[in-house]
């Protein structure tokens, strides 16, 4: 009998019509580390500091392999290894008696800036840090998901393991406090150029 | 060549709010040959937080990794084919539920629901069942633990039992060459699918404790009309209100329809056996014990010390003298 065994909907990797071998699971784990190690690790830097987050990121690595050799089907590999990140986070913050997601972030330098990221920055970020107070702490990760880390609203809704549906509903939730404090604040993005 | 596009203000706004808003599987509702500059400036925003996100991992986290997951076992690989292949009639699966829930709703083979006590076929009347005694009736045994009255009456399909009073103890063998039995009391019924329990009919409500196997049971409204049908298996008591239907049974038509002693066999009357000798066979089994006060323990037999059975039950170490008990059964259904 046929089964799909990863991530197909990604592109990640093919369809497989038997159990896969112990080679195939390996080389489509070595992809999944090649592929999303870069995001996992920023994400999970930017809530605990660069050094726990080599820790969580190889334990999600390693549950991520655990559940590749059992056969278990996982339909997007990107949202299931930020769905097990955020678990360990959790349990870590539970250790560390961290109080809330937002309260605790690690300002990182930024290594990627370039003029286009300031430009960005300097028009959006303002108005949106203002905005982010006005979420609460799931609001706020949501809108973290979608605008910091361009996941889709199926995948937020697989990490934070919630419905498409509610997803959907706290985005639009979200949408109206910033676009409250957008008209208010007057957004002033002048005269952004793109270069064509 | 470069050029400078002019973006509005509003269309930026909209721009960004729409990627936040969009459902899709895709982050865009639009292909990227066809974006206005808002909202190609807002996938270039994404893609450079993205980018902005990303860290680059030190070297020696993989080299862990790989050690980490080199040391890992795979799963037998039987069980694992086994699964996948399940996986691959989830959609089946559920398909041929729900034909089946469909038939069994449809037909109702085992359905009770809406039936009346009148409706089993004649019986005898109610007879007096002295303390201690017990009754043998195709694959049942009714030991009668208190005085109480009972009768039989024997269906189409079906053997009732109908208890009017007293406090029953009924073992019953899971066999496909026994006729099918229900227990009517004061407020419900039972049938018993293989195993042991108690009946004790109160004045105003029935005690069911099932200690071992399984039972079908059913409530019934004030009219007497079954409510619902549901399975248990031991461990599971419950209490029925009395609603008095059994009153309501005429008796004349509970006319003996085998006036021979054959269908009802009366044995002789259980012994007590209290001997501390007769329970180390026991020490590590699990056993049901029905106490003087009408209460139920079940659990693993410890110990037998000085006439005292020490039992290891879900909610502790409980002990308690052998004067106390009325009755020791070996549970083969352990907890």
């Amino acid at each position: 009998m046929g089964s799909i065994l990863f991530d197909v909907s990604m592109g990640n990797f093919e369809l497989s019509n038997d159990s896969p071998g112990k080679e195939t699971i390996e080389k489509a784990w070595e992809k999944a580390y090649k592929e999303h190690s870069g995001l996992l690790y920023g994400y999970l830097a930017k809530r605990v500091g660069l050094d726990l987050a080599g820790d969580l990121m190889q334990e999600s690595f390693l549950k991520l392999l655990q559940a590749m050799k059992k056969g278990r089907v996982i339909e997007n590999i990107k949202a299931y290894l930020f769905q097990i990140a955020r678990n360990e986070l959790n349990s870590e913050m539970n250790r560390s008696h961290f109080t809330d997601g937002a309260d605790h972030l690690v300002n990182l330098p930024d290594h990627n800036s370039n003029v286009e990221a300031e430009l960005i920055k300097k028009e959006l970020d303002g108005l949106l840090k203002s905005a982010r107070q006005t979420l609460s702490p799931m609001e706020h990760e949501i809108f973290e998901l979608r605008w910091y880390f361009g996941f889709t609203q199926v995948e937020i809704a697989r990490v934070i393991k919630k419905s498409e549906r509610q997803v959907r509903r706290d985005l639009e939730k979200i949408i109206r406090k910033i676009r409250v404090i957008m008209e208010s604040n007057g957004w002033n993005i002048g005269d952004v150029g793109e270069k064509g | 060549m470069t050029t400078m596009t002019m973006m509005n203000k509003r269309k930026l706004m909209n721009a960004f709010l729409n990627y936040l808003s969009f459902p899709g599987a895709e982050n865009f509702s639009s292909p990227a040959s066809d974006i206005s500059p808002e909202e190609k400036f807002i996938r270039r925003a994404v893609e450079l937080n993205v980018r902005a996100m990303e860290k680059t991992p030190p070297v020696e986290i993989f080299q862990n990794l790989r050690l980490k997951a080199a040391q890992q076992e795979y799963p037998n690989n039987a069980f694992k084919t086994f699964f996948n292949d399940l996986r691959t009639w989830r959609f089946v699966a559920p398909a041929v539920a729900f034909v089946a829930i469909f038939l069994l709703v449809w037909f109702r083979p085992f359905d009770t629901a809406g039936a009346k006590f009148e409706q089993a076929g004649p019986a005898r009347g109610f007879e007096v069942v002295s303390e201690k005694s017990v009754l043998n009736r195709s694959g049942l045994r009714i030991s009668a633990l208190l005085t109480g009255q009972l009768a039989f009456a024997q269906g189409q399909q079906r053997d009732h039992v109908f208890i009017r009073d007293g406090y029953w103890y009924i073992q019953a063998e899971h066999s496909p060459f026994n006729n099918e039995s229900w227990f009517h009391f004061p407020g419900g019924g039972v049938k018993p699918m293989g195993g042991d329990f108690f009946i004790e009919v109160h004045s105003g409500a029935t005690t069911l404790i099932l200690s071992k196997g399984k039972i079908q049971t059913y409530s019934t409204d004030e009219s007497g009309v079954v409510q619902k049908t549901v399975t248990e298996t031991a461990p599971f008591v419950q209490t029925f209100k009395n609603q008095g239907h059994l009153a309501s049974f005429n008796e004349s038509d509970l006319l003996a329809e085998r006036s021979d002693s054959m269908a009802v066999q009366k044995v002789d009357s259980f012994e007590e056996t209290n001997e501390v000798a007769a329970y180390y066979n026991f020490v590590g089994s699990y056993v049901c014990v029905l106490l003087d006060n009408g209460k139920v323990l079940s659990g693993k037999l410890k110990m037998v010390w000085d006439e005292t059975l020490h039992i290891q039950t879900r909610s502790g170490m409980v002990s308690t003298p052998l004067s106390n008990m009325t009755l020791v059964e070996l549970n083969t259904s352990s907890y």
